[in-house]
């Protein structure tokens, strides 16, 4: 269906997960001054959007958006090309194999989120060391799945009043 | 009333739609869930092979970021401006937290400078006077130029910021940037209006640096940590805690005795507590400074294109 076809309400949906997506990824790549350990939080803050669309609606969230996310991170911070980029194509991946056995319940719905959280977490620091090939502290990046979880709950919260999450209850 | 209704249906049939998206997909869309898994799973593949090309530092890659610098320094340059106000809040509310301790240690360094004061006063005039004597060439003073952080690094690898002044303004790769406090790094990718500063605390620096009154030569090598730790010391030579670390300005690369950070024990192995405020910089100073090391390297590495 074309957009000028589509109603109001359906116009604001389609538009609403990459704004909101891009809207993250400037949040995690701009220089806010934070202290070194929000530095492994920041940029997962893009997956947050990317698990909540892919659960809800996976037509909003496609994967060549959530692979051009990652790779604008990539080239930002001068990390190794498509290391947030497979980072968040496997979170997706993950995402799309709960929707089928996750409940619309909030709590199973975090606890997923939790899940998946902790698997980018374990992924990326497993990545990092064998690029190093060394063993990296792995403290911080226990840090950032703690803070990134936390997060989602009341991403989730400040979408809730939207239609579809009525949709869904 | 009539609009009312008419607005009540078409709420309605939008709420159908979305039920049917979300929970009838399921059931009736399986094959097309198995596409969506194929498309992300061929992109992973891609990923893997890009992280791979990265860590064998291919000559794509470099082409790549090359291609994408262009379009992404004008738009963190534009938002990068406004956010003075939210990083100056920032660095506000972390003094707040660490207050106490700082207004101590500002007053212990209050008091130590004021003893360096007389003493490189003196030491100066000394100096200008054997100079004199010995008719000594005087330095030269290096021209620099000062730039503004648009981007800095997240995650786990490169410990690096963007600044927002390139080949444009006459910085080359290798050029020293330093804060008003000390050593950040120096010039890796430099594009026309940007450029990015490897700091001292990324994996991939090496400094060759001089420790203390003794000048105990060794390398400050990075980590991707906080503090960088000092290798290559000479054999029975122990570094003391707290003493301070500057460029050597061995191999020609840095300029002599740029304050890099003090000396810290890290278990038993000394690192360095870098003077620079390397998560709050906001303004860095670039030096203009030719390697003398450099004329003796052209010619003798001939610079790899793409596809070599």
């Amino acid at each position: 269906m074309a957009l000028a076809d589509q109603s109001a309400p359906e116009r604001y949906w389609v538009i609403t997960p990459p704004i909101v997506l891009a809207l993250f990824v400037l949040i995690a790549i701009l220089p806010w001054g934070l202290p070194v350990e929000a530095r492994f939080v920041m940029p997962m803050l893009p997956y947050v959007a990317i698990h909540y669309w892919t659960l809800n609606n996976r037509g909003l969230m496609p994967a060549w958006l959530v692979f051009l996310c990652g790779l604008v991170i990539d080239f930002v911070t001068r990390g190794p090309l498509g290391f947030w980029a497979m980072i968040f194509l496997i979170g997706q991946m993950s995402a799309l194999w709960l929707s089928g056995s996750l409940g619309a319940t909030r709590t199973r719905r975090w606890l997923g989120f939790f899940a998946v959280v902790a698997l980018l977490g374990a992924v990326q620091w497993l990545t990092a060391s064998i690029y190093f090939v060394t063993w990296v502290d792995v403290w911080p990046f226990a840090t950032g799945i703690v803070v990134v979880a936390c997060v989602y709950p009341f991403f989730s919260l400040a979408l809730l009043t939207r239609s579809d999450e009525k949709a869904l209850s | 009333m009539a609009v009312r209704t008419e607005v009540s249906g078409r709420r309605r049939v939008h709420m159908t739609r979305l039920r049917d998206d979300t929970f009838q997909r399921r059931g009736k869309s399986r094959p097309r869930r198995r596409y969506v898994g194929a498309v992300v799973f061929a992109l992973i593949f891609v990923s893997i092979a890009l992280l791979v090309l990265s860590r064998l530092d291919h000559p794509y890659v470099a082409a790549m970021r090359s291609a994408a610098a262009p379009v992404l320094t004008p738009v963190l340059t534009a938002l990068s401006g406004p956010l003075a106000p939210v990083r100056r809040l920032s660095e506000r509310v972390q003094m707040l937290l660490a207050e106490q301790d700082e207004i101590e240690r500002l007053r212990a360094e209050i008091q130590q400078l004021r003893g360096w004061q007389w003493k490189a006063e003196d030491l100066q005039r000394q100096l200008n006077a054997l100079s004199a004597l010995a008719k000594r060439e005087p330095d030269a003073e290096i021209p620099f130029i000062t730039a503004r952080i648009i981007a800095d690094s997240r995650g786990p690898f490169a410990r690096s910021v963007v600044i927002d002044a390139g080949s444009d303004r006459g910085l080359k790769e290798g050029h020293p940037v330093i804060s008003a406090d000390g050593m950040v790094g120096r010039l890796v990718d430099v594009t026309p209006a940007a450029a990015r500063v490897l700091l001292v605390t990324d994996f991939a620096s090496r400094i060759p640096v001089e420790i203390g009154n003794d000048r105990i030569r060794a390398i400050a090598t990075g980590t991707n940590g906080p503090r960088p730790r000092l290798k290559f010391l000479p054999r029975d030579a122990v570094p003391k805690v707290g003493d301070v670390v500057a460029t050597s300005g061995r191999g020609g690369l840095f300029p002599r005795a740029l304050r890099v950070g003090t000396v810290e024990d890290d278990n038993g192995e000394p690192v360095v507590k870098p003077f620079a405020r390397l998560d709050r910089l906001e303004f860095v100073s670039v030096l203009i400074f030719e390697s003398p090391a450099l004329p003796l390297t052209t010619g003798t590495v001939a610079p790899r294109r793409v596809g070599q």
